[in-house]
């Protein structure tokens, strides 16, 4: 069973979403959850997931299979892309911005009412079941020129922000995820909402919620909660000299 | 300080020599007690406010070493984003805080370090708990400088408290604060005065700020102080949530300190006491920074944000022409037509073929609608040429009409104010320091590595590509040949046009650091390499709109650029709709692949007559979406704080595509890190 916290209506959006074969685009920040949001929602839905983590190199072919020698025959491997509509599942393009642009592409057959997959290289076109769902994620933080999604990309899409939840849900996710204790939660909390006030102001993002769950975990499996923190909330965050003193601090000013 | 049952001028003159004063200078002669109180603090409450270093040759830790850390710091604690200039005594204006240029002698790194965190924590703690908004205490305690000290007091204490409250680490640091010997120095306004004559009276506000040994247990004169302290100590602490996340405070807070402050200063009065001093780490209260801010930001709201100041262009035409003879020129408008649009397409504007303006008429609406999406293409295809003035036309959306007139506007480039040389080699002396940590950021943008796959030459084969091709001639196919990857140190090629705003609105503190801002970002720049131009924008003329080169794309540092950057001057309204149009064409003309337009404006784009509110966000927003189809990246740094700023930036440069800074004393650091971040 995967936990998740939900902070808002995200749930309830991605239920009718997927029931009317809406593609999904999840916005926010590194580490809040986008993807244990969709691991979450695929076991609600009793759904595959398919995931598939975005970088620079990957390309179409990449997504949608190749051949591949066997035994002095060719045999066409799926890509994970062509897996999912072939099973039905659903396929999760994190980070979708980092990807070269010709996967965009090949996602828009797949993405409005015809739903479909052309495979050029076996010359099928593969119609999308019903249960097919395309979710891709991306951080609009990282304002970058040439990491941009495009706007007619952008509106094919089905859109949830998420963000850092409350510091109230913030510390139940950390005390379940690691099983520490609530006090050990609420000051990690504490922590992590502090380095997030320097979002863009010294620091590219906070603390994440998920460092703050390695933290928690560092503490229950036995470190101090000072050496936990140092090794995440500050190492993990910054190289700069002023920033990481700043941070140890700050480290300092809530632990005493 | 003298006994306080003393009473008469003994007292009076006891007190003042005791603050380090003369007799002479504060009128021992007056007639009354309340005259020569008055005298007594006539010093302190007319005395121009300092924003300046301490002198003497030798310091303490200097602020420049730890501001860095010391900010990020309190904006972690605090949740709020300011900014920390020079200030001693330490202070804050509502917005930004002001701490001394270095502490006194001698130099103990961490005692320095803590007592800079103390001095910070006081005046952040003013700006987290609102202590400072409320115009009416500011008003009342402005020049009564007894009721002053007793209130900055009681505030300090409160707000200390709230701190080590919330985090023990912080507690601790105060306590060790409390017995430093610099962070006791007493003072009265920037007057030192001795600190182990404290009357009995005083003490009580101190026991958790300061101590000294030489201080007497206060008797019975001690107990209003004592049960203001007592009072204070048990207001909840309100608004200050995990991680510094701060609420409004209460909203009966500063009225009960400054209810607390008046009883103490009647029993000063009584005991006749001055001030009480303060201890130089809680820095100063200044209302006249605020309120003088205040009244600053009304006169701006009403010069340039209201109205079309038609009164003051008719006495400056009065004034032209005193003799009453013709009227003043009307302004020529812009024509509207496709066909005036057309004809300056191919050969220049010809005015003489050129309809006569007017309000626009419904054919040229019909004809501009039914040409919109034809022409739309057509507009973007090339650049208008520009006229035998070398100003270039543009079109101005109608939004209220929902159609854009045709060669609305003129955009002429001049050449931007120059001056002396010094303007722009104090910017660069003063921050060498951030120069140099500038120049390391963008050198690390210079070169690209990394390795490209799926080449057709190259230093190794791309094993997934050459199974790939394998399988394809196996398969039949034909074989995608590009089966190598190669290592590349790949230098990007990006061209940056930075607009900053220049109009009468930024004159002041903004021009200024608009201008360090620009000098900054240009060394960076310089480093790099890349292909970049400065233009400054700010109309005098609604149609013809002047576009200042601080530096052109083509030219060369030298004494002519510095001496541009180094005296910008403001002027005009902010029709900026136009400068990003012409902005943009400079760009898209630049052969990079990437480009990038960065504009740095302090408000709203507004002009005379129509082109404010509704319109100049419309026509502006349209103007970005203009520009973004021909390529280029369009993102602003906006320094215009007020709240309802997010929505119509938002609007015209879409979410994501702006930075709005808290601080406009921000501005020279974040210029360079919001490209850094745009092009990595």
């Amino acid at each position: 069973m995967i936990y998740y916290r939900p902070h808002g209506n995200e749930v309830e959006v991605f239920r009718v979403a997927a029931a009317r074969k809406l593609p999904i685009l999840l916005k926010g920040p590194t580490g809040c959850g986008k993807t244990r949001f969709v691991r979450y929602m695929a076991e609600q839905l009793g759904r595959s997931l398919v995931t598939v983590a975005c970088q620079e190199d990957l390309a179409a072919a990449d997504l949608t299979g190749r051949f591949l020698l066997e035994g002095g025959q060719t045999v066409w491997r799926d890509g994970p892309l062509t897996r999912a509509v072939r099973a039905g599942a659903i396929c999760y393009l994190d980070e979708v911005v980092e990807a070269r642009a010709d996967v965009m592409t090949v996602l828009h057959p797949l993405t409005d009412d015809r739903r479909v997959l052309p495979l050029d290289r076996t010359g099928e076109e593969l119609v999308a079941p019903d249960d097919f769902l395309v979710v891709i994620s991306y951080n609009p933080g990282y304002q970058s020129v040439s990491k941009e999604l495009k706007e007619s990309t952008r509106q094919r899409f089905v859109s949830l922000s998420f963000d850092y939840p409350t510091a109230g849900i913030e510390a139940e996710i950390v005390q379940a995820e690691s099983g520490c204790g609530a006090d050990v939660a609420q000051t990690l909390v504490k922590l992590g909402q502090g380095s997030r006030n320097l979002r863009a102001h010294g620091l590219g993002e906070g603390a994440s919620t998920r460092l703050l769950v390695y933290a928690a975990t560092l503490v229950v499996a036995g470190l101090p909660l000072k050496e936990a923190a140092e090794a995440t909330l500050v190492g993990s965050l910054t190289d700069d000299v002023e920033m990481t003193k700043a941070l140890r601090e700050l480290v300092r000013s809530v632990l005493g | 300080m003298g006994a306080p049952t003393v009473s008469g001028d003994d007292t009076l003159r006891e007190t003042m020599e005791e603050y380090g004063l003369t007799a002479a200078e504060l009128g021992l002669a007056a007639e009354s007690d309340d005259e020569a109180e008055a005298a007594l603090l006539a010093r302190f409450l007319f005395e121009p406010p300092k924003r300046q270093a301490i002198g003497g040759e030798r310091n303490g830790l200097a602020l420049d070493r730890v501001v860095k850390q010391l900010t990020a710091l309190l904006r972690m604690l605090s949740g709020r984003q300011f900014t920390v200039a020079y200030s001693d005594p330490p202070s804050t204006d509502n917005l930004n805080i002001y701490l001394p240029k270095a502490v006194p002698a001698p130099e103990i790194y961490e005692q320095d370090l803590l007592l800079y965190r103390a001095m910070a924590l006081v005046q952040v703690g003013f700006l987290r708990h609102g202590i400072l908004q409320d115009r009416a205490v500011l008003a009342e305690i402005h020049r009564d400088w007894v009721l002053r000290s007793a209130f900055h007091l009681l505030a300090a204490r409160y707000v200390l408290r709230a701190w080590a409250e919330e985090y023990p680490g912080l507690r601790e640091d105060l306590r060790r604060v409390a017995v430093l010997d610099k962070a006791g120095a007493m003072r009265v306004n920037v007057t030192a005065v001795p600190r182990d004559g404290m009357p009995g009276a005083f003490v009580p506000l101190y026991e958790s700020l300061v101590t000294c040994l030489n201080w007497k247990v206060p008797g019975a004169e001690g107990d209003p102080a004592r049960r203001a302290i007592r009072v204070v100590d048990g207001l909840p602490i309100l608004g200050a949530g995990a991680g510094g996340a701060s609420a409004a405070p209460p909203a009966r807070l500063t009225t009960l300190l400054l209810q607390e402050a008046r009883t103490l200063r009647e029993h000063f009065h009584r005991l006749r006491l001055g001030p009480p001093p303060l201890p130089w780490f809680v820095g100063i209260i200044r209302p006249e920074w605020i309120l003088a801010d205040l009244a600053r930001d009304i006169a701006y709201e009403q010069e340039w944000k209201k109205g079309n100041k038609p009164l003051r262009q008719l006495l400056e035409a009065m004034a032209r022409n005193p003799g009453g003879g013709a009227p003043p020129p009307v302004p020529e408008a812009p024509r509207v037509g496709l066909r005036a649009r057309f004809l300056a397409r191919i050969s220049g504007p010809d005015t003489s073929k050129a309809p006569a303006y007017g309000a626009l008429r419904d054919e040229h609406v019909e004809q501009a609608r039914a040409a919109a999406n034809r022409v739309e293409d057509d507009v973007l295809a090339a650049p208008p040429k520009p006229g035998a003035d070398g100003a270039r036309e543009y079109d101005e959306w109608d939004d209220a009409a929902g159609v854009y007139r045709f060669a609305a506007v003129k955009v002429v480039e001049i050449e931007g104010a120059t001056g002396p040389l010094g303007g722009y080699e104090r910017v660069v002396n003063a921050n060498q320091r951030q120069i140099k940590e500038i120049r390391r950021r963008f050198e690390a943008l210079r070169v690209e590595e990394r390795w490209l796959h799926g080449q057709p030459d190259g230093s190794e084969l791309d094993m997934n590509r050459a199974i790939a091709a394998l399988t394809d001639i196996a398969a039949g196919h034909q074989p995608d040949e590009r089966v190598y990857k190669r290592y590349v140190r790949q230098r990007q090629t990006v061209a940056i046009l930075t607009l900053v705003d220049l109009s009468g609105s930024t004159q002041g503190h903004v021009i200024h650091l608009e201008q360090e801002a620009i000098v900054l970002f240009a060394e960076g720049l310089r480093t790099l390499g890349f292909p970049h131009a400065f233009y400054g924008f700010g109309n005098t003329h609604p149609q013809e709109c002047q576009l200042q080169r601080i530096k052109g794309f083509e030219e060369a540092y030298g004494e002519a650029v510095h001496k541009r950057m180094g005296n910008l001057r403001p002027n005009g309204a902010t029709r900026l709709g136009a400068y990003l149009r012409h902005a943009g064409w400079l760009l898209a003309s630049r052969p990079q692949a990437r480009r990038v337009l960065l504009v740095v404006s302090d408000g709203k784009p507004e002009d005379r007559g129509e082109y404010r509110g509704k319109q100049g966000i419309r026509d502006t927003a349209m103007a970005v979406a203009e520009v973004r189809r021909l390529g280029v990246h369009v993102h602003c740094i906006s320094l215009d704080a007020n709240e309802g700023a997010d929505a119509y930036l938002g609007e015209i440069f879409g979410p994501g595509r702006f930075l709005k800074l808290d601080s406009v004393d921000a501005l020279p650091t974040r210029l360079p890190e919001v490209f850094r971040g745009l092009v990595r």
